[in-house]
């Protein structure tokens, strides 16, 4: 069920009315399971097992690594979890992958072996529910979260439709405290929650569906355009992936808000960070902090040394890029990233703590902003062959081969927009921003984006980039 | 807040359904899977009840469904297809136990005559037969989608509001809608409104003839039409070894609904003009429907029916709206489908 959808919109109203129906706190938590599992059956019903499966091994494990007194015990069991969840994520998400790379090395031996054709189907949201539960267990067998959380308490955890599906990857220790203790939206919680939802929408629709994805769509199927389509088409990638999950994000926090449940931000404008740790403050939030505390860290941090923390970072990076999907451009993607990290360290540290002249910190964000964009590439291109011939294009004499200049000009024109508005907010909230305009233009503004995203409905129905991940 | 914005929002709505209803647009849905699908699916439904429709825009042109519905006694189901083949939609059927009914298709001899297509109807039976009775979150989203946007104006014609809001609202010279197309597929074409249709005349002969036909903007009717002519007196029909393979294969899919209990018929409806003239000459009734039609147990051509040849199509492919009642009366009476005779 989409965000975006008509069916959602339905399915919201009524898990809305009835929960504000509910007599107790426990028939409402129910109520939410219950509607969290339909959310996740409409798309594909007999997945729904895995979900179980993952939730129910999580919570038993958990409480027998709270139980034990023994350390070795204790890490067999925290192992047990590791390689369950992760075997599940291995073979839906990357069985074809790995029986592929097998062939083609055994070729490269001269072994002839023909993998078996496995029909898998990703279970949608595997990626993000697999690590929100596995944050648990880390987190118990850390002492630092206690399993006071009954089954039901933490199945709701695992399975909350506002994040179940592409996140934010909201951990443990984040939600089943909000979980625990009653709680109802209050009329300002309920007004900004709607508000983010019609913002999330209407980056989504309008922003990456309407304005990015169709300049992008033809680059990508075309490569080799001219220098102007190109160009386009790259920077549009930019804005696109940026408000397609950006947009889900604020409509996962606005939903969970409209219960009274709290979020972490997911986004903090990216696009106008000052280097690329800076970059990684702001962009996939809870990725790239999960990803800190239960991998970088773990593997040693910048406790073990220059090199140990270059060779980390590259290797923190290097699964980021995996997570994202089976295919060796997402790991080059994670693999320049994790490089721009590893030489922005050995040159300056992070670049976002130290104060620059204006002149030169517009230069860094500019700077930033343009690799980051060139590093999309691989990751929206289906293959090395794509990626290669979409960055040649933008070295081409000519500039326009074939596209509508209509169209390009109007990518041109909302990147333009969007980075603008990125760089002036960088340092405040979108509430905090919000809350500084009139009260006439709040309305105009949630009024422009539902005018906006009726006028750009009803083409073809896109699905969020993230939920492939 | 939130309470002006949604003000403003339902205000501009309303501003726009209004101009557009002054304008004289109603509402329309665009062709898709979604709509397509939930017709297959009532076909299975109905069983013997059912009277389904197989062919191209002809078959959704020229067919009033209320009309047949009163004639017949059966519950007509469109399933037919623009610009497409009759036979994969005519496979399906065949293959699928659960049609028992009636089952009339639009004979188009060059579905028969020219190699197989990957068309619409092909790309919407395939899809069909590999999840087309399943429940699920699209078909309860299609039906959705279809219900809202078959209430707005701003939908008409399948396109985005903002293209109605530009062309037809804020426009200086807005297109006329001339077509529409409502839940049913029921399909009905205006050519009053339409500012030319001896241009879709041409644009239709082409298409019959296979071959792109370019044409400026300031080319007269004349010349156009002296073009297409020649291009028409240049043709000739393709060799008849496919034709007679394909004809031999749809002749086995109708015996094969009629085997149990269904009935197929098959009816060439009318066309006029060059687009006549094409498929004289491309496709001679002596080569192609005449053989065909002999193998089969019911076959109709317009041609042989004077009430049906009575009709004129304005763009020399399809009838009027204004048409399709008296058209569809008359169909019925020439196939022998008349109340009486319904199963």
């Amino acid at each position: 069920m989409l965000f975006n959808s008509l069916t959602f919109l339905i399915f919201f109203v009524i898990v809305f009315t009835l929960h504000r129906l509910m007599p107790g706190w426990s028939a409402k938590k129910l109520l939410l399971l219950v509607a969290s599992y339909i959310f996740y059956a409409a798309w594909n019903p007999p997945y729904v097992a895995i979900l179980l499966f993952s939730t129910s091994l999580d919570w038993w494990l958990a409480r027998l690594i709270w139980k034990s007194e023994d350390p070795r015990r204790r890490r067999l069991l925290l192992i047990l979890s590791l390689v369950a969840n992760l075997s599940l994520l291995g073979f839906f998400k990357y069985g074809n992958f790995l029986l592929d790379n097998t062939r083609l090395l055994l070729a490269a031996v001269g072994v002839h072996y023909v993998p078996p054709a496995l029909d898998i189907v990703l279970p949608i949201g595997i990626s993000f529910y697999t690590f929100a539960s596995l944050s648990y267990t880390i987190d118990v067998y850390r002492r630092e979260v206690a399993t006071d959380a009954g089954y039901l308490d933490y199945a709701l955890f695992v399975s909350f439709f506002p994040h179940l599906i592409a996140g934010p990857i909201v951990r443990a220790r984040q939600l089943l405290p909000q979980i625990k203790v009653p709680r109802s939206a209050s009329r300002d919680q309920l007004g900004w929650g709607l508000t983010l939802v019609i913002i999330g929408l209407f980056t989504k629709t309008v922003l990456a569906d309407s304005v990015f994805a169709p300049v992008v769509d033809a680059a990508y199927a075309s490569p080799g355009m001219g220098a102007l389509e190109s160009w386009a088409a790259v920077l549009g990638f930019s804005g696109q992936i940026y408000c397609d999950f950006a947009g889900y994000s604020l409509c996962a926090i606005g939903l969970a808000l409209c219960f009274g449940f709290e979020f972490p931000d997911n986004f903090h404008y990216p696009y106008a960070a000052r280097g690329f740790s800076d970059f990684w403050r702001r962009w996939h939030i809870t990725l790239s902090t999960w990803l800190r505390d239960y991998l970088y860290v773990p593997l040693g941090g910048n406790r073990r040394g220059e090199t140990r923390t270059y060779v980390n970072l590259m290797l923190t990076m290097l699964i980021g890029g995996l997570w994202h999907g089976a295919a060796w451009t997402f790991v080059l993607w994670g693999g320049l990233h994790g490089a721009y990290l590893a030489v922005e360290r050995h040159k300056r540290g992070s670049l976002r703590d130290t104060p620059l002249p204006k002149p030169k910190d517009w230069m860094l964000t500019g700077f930033t902003f343009l690799v980051v964009t060139l590093t999309w590439i691989p990751f929206r291109a289906h293959d090395a062959h794509t990626a290669a011939a979409v960055f040649g294009g933008l070295w081409r004499p000519d500039l326009i081969a074939g596209q509508s200049t209509d169209s390009l000009y109007l990518c041109y024109a909302g990147m333009a927009l969007l980075l603008a508005w990125q760089f002036m907010n960088r340092d405040i909230s979108l509430e905090e921003r919000f809350r500084r305009f009139s009260p006439t233009l709040q309305a105009a503004l949630v009024g422009g984006c539902l005018v906006t995203m009726f006028l750009c409905s009803g083409g073809d129905e896109r699905a969020f980039i993230y939920f492939q991940f | 807040m939130l309470g002006g914005g949604l003000a403003m929002f339902a205000a501009f709505v309303l501003t726009m359904e209004c101009g557009l209803a002054a304008r004289g647009y109603v509402p329309s849905l665009a062709e898709s899977y979604g709509l397509w699908q939930a017709q297959r699916l009532r076909a299975d439904r109905l069983g013997r009840r059912a009277l389904i429709l197989v062919g191209n825009s002809r078959m959704q042109n020229d067919i009033d469904l209320a009309t047949l519905r009163r004639d017949t006694g059966l519950e007509p189901v469109q399933l037919a297809v623009g610009g497409a083949s009759f036979l994969p939609v005519l496979e399906g059927l065949a293959d699928d136990p659960g049609i028992t009914g009636t089952v009339l298709v639009n004979f188009e001899a060059s579905a028969l005559a020219l190699p197989a297509q990957e068309d619409l109807a092909y790309d919407y039976q395939t899809q069909y037969s590999r999840h087309g009775n399943t429940t699920d979150f699209f078909r309860a989203e299609n039906w959705l989608s279809d219900e809202l946007h078959y209430r707005l104006r701003s939908y008409a014609d399948g396109t985005r509001p903002i293209t109605a809001l530009m062309r037809r609202v804020l426009g200086r010279q807005g297109s006329l809608q001339f077509e529409s197309r409502a839940p049913d597929r029921q399909v009905r074409v205006d050519f009053a409104r339409n500012p030319n249709p001896r241009h879709f005349a041409i644009i239709q002969a082409s298409h019959e003839l296979g071959l792109p036909f370019k044409y400026g903007l300031g080319d007269s009717d004349g010349y156009l039409r002296a073009s297409m002519q020649r291009a028409i007196d240049a043709s000739q029909p393709p060799e008849t070894s496919l034709f007679q393979a394909a004809a031999r294969h749809a002749a086995a899919m109708a015996a094969a609904i009629d085997a149990r209990g269904g009935r197929v018929m098959f009816v060439v409806l009318p066309r006029s003009g060059q687009v006549q003239a094409v498929d004289d000459k491309r496709y001679p009734r002596r080569g192609f429907w005449d053989p065909f039609a002999a193998s089969v147990p019911v076959a109709v051509h317009f041609a042989d029916v004077p009430a049906l040849q009575a009709f004129v199509c304005p763009d020399d492919s399809h009838l009027d709206e204004r048409d399709q009642g008296r058209f569809t009366s008359a169909l019925v009476t020439a196939l022998n489908l008349g109340k009486t005779t319904a199963p």
